[in-house]
């Protein structure tokens, strides 16, 4: 290959990369402990007392009960068979259903106790494992508008991550076929570091086109959808319209519902999300 | 030593750059446009506009990551112009002959 296009080439992916991988560094590493998310919010729960839990005969008394004295659960709530450190009550609504994304959740959670009495009060999550999605989202970068503003300035790292990327596999090309999983340990120390950061970087290409690609969707969808819409799809529109399923659902369906779909197959239902047409969740 | 046939390509970074980001994003856009009318199911296929979306930033990216094999930075802005504008006719006039307008 043409030597001055290395050399250009090679200019780009420097600074292209230098610039990116700062960020995308704070990214990555809290994106693989976001992994863990479910498993960090446990943790992060100090140990204290747990919420009485209720049998399996009492789900429908509780969700009854429940929505008697908290009508204002019934916008949605979610009903935890099994109990968990980070779940303060078996069942458990957001008593500020308006909050935007970024507003503390405020939590109620409702059981029963031993005399089938309800008990309900407020309990307070720890903000740690969501703290750590934050961060693999935005880089630590605050600010919100309609979207956060850390997902845009990330969105356009995620560009400058892209071109990085192709720039690097066409400054490796011409040497690709001798250089790859080539590990030389010789005199010459940078020959080692770049050879590992070839064998690194090629292998792991597909995975890093994907991410940098859907980075850049995340952030920017709406500007793209716009510009199909504007020079494209014009009055069609973008979304099918499905008619609103009727979610007023009574409890009793939920539970039938939880018995017909786990009869045979799920031995450990999580989680039923309500009202809603029959979501059982696993963890 | 033999002289190189095409003069070497000048880095031209801020004019290579803006014609990649603008025009690389209109080109992007109006592929994706054709393809929403011309590949498989038409315009009307159902939830395709979640693969034409997603699409831009593929188009997008490789116009952009490719604008700097061009000689210099006016060659860019001259040949990406011409495939942006001749795109975004083809893509307005696809529903006329369509017959879908």
């Amino acid at each position: 290959m043409r030597a001055d296009i290395i050399k250009t080439y090679k200019t780009l992916h420097t600074w292209t990369g230098l610039i990116a991988g700062m960020a995308l560094f704070i990214c990555f590493f809290a994106g693989a402990m976001t992994m863990f998310k479910g498993t960090l919010d446990r943790w992060a729960k100090p140990p204290g007392a747990q919420a009485q839990w209720v049998a399996g005969d009492q789900w429908l008394l509780l969700m009854q009960k429940t929505l008697a004295a908290h009508p204002e659960a019934a916008k949605g709530f979610t009903l935890h068979l099994q109990p968990s450190e980070n779940i303060g009550a078996p069942l458990v609504w957001d008593a500020n259903p308006e909050r935007s994304r970024f507003d503390p959740q405020a939590p109620w959670g409702a059981t029963l106790d031993e005399q089938g009495e309800l008990v309900t009060a407020p309990f307070s999550t720890s903000p740690m494992a969501n703290l750590v999605d934050m961060l693999h989202q935005t880089a630590g970068i605050p600010g919100d508008g309609h979207h956060l503003f850390g997902v845009y300035v990330m969105g356009a790292i995620g560009v400058v991550y892209a071109l990085a990327l192709v720039s690097g596999l066409v400054v490796l090309l011409p040497t690709l076929v001798k250089d790859f999983l080539a590990l030389r340990r010789g005199k010459n120390l940078k020959r080692f570091w770049l050879d590992a950061h070839n064998v690194i970087g090629l292998t792991s290409l597909p995975f890093h086109l994907m991410i940098a690609l859907t980075v850049i969707v995340f952030a920017f969808h709406d500007f793209l959808y716009d510009a199909l819409s504007l020079t494209t799809y014009k009055e069609r529109p973008l979304f099918e319209m499905h008619e609103h399923h009727d979610r007023g659902g009574k409890p009793w369906q939920a539970i039938s519902c939880l018995h017909r779909r786990c009869w045979l197959t799920c031995n450990k239902p999580l989680r039923i999300l309500f009202p809603g047409k029959c979501s059982i969740w696993g963890r | 030593m033999a002289k190189p046939k095409t003069p070497a390509i000048q880095p031209d970074w801020i004019s290579k750059t803006l014609a990649g980001a603008l025009l690389g994003f209109a080109l992007a856009v109006a592929i994706s446009g054709l393809f929403a009318w011309w590949g498989p199911g038409g315009i009307g296929a159902p939830d395709k506009v979640q693969f034409n979306m997603w699409a831009i930033s593929l188009y997008w990216m490789t116009v952009w990551s490719l604008v700097y094999l061009f000689r210099t930075g006016l060659r860019a802005w001259l040949v990406l112009g011409s495939a942006t504008t001749a795109a975004h006719v083809a893509l307005f006039i696809t529903p006329q002959i369509l017959g879908a307008a």
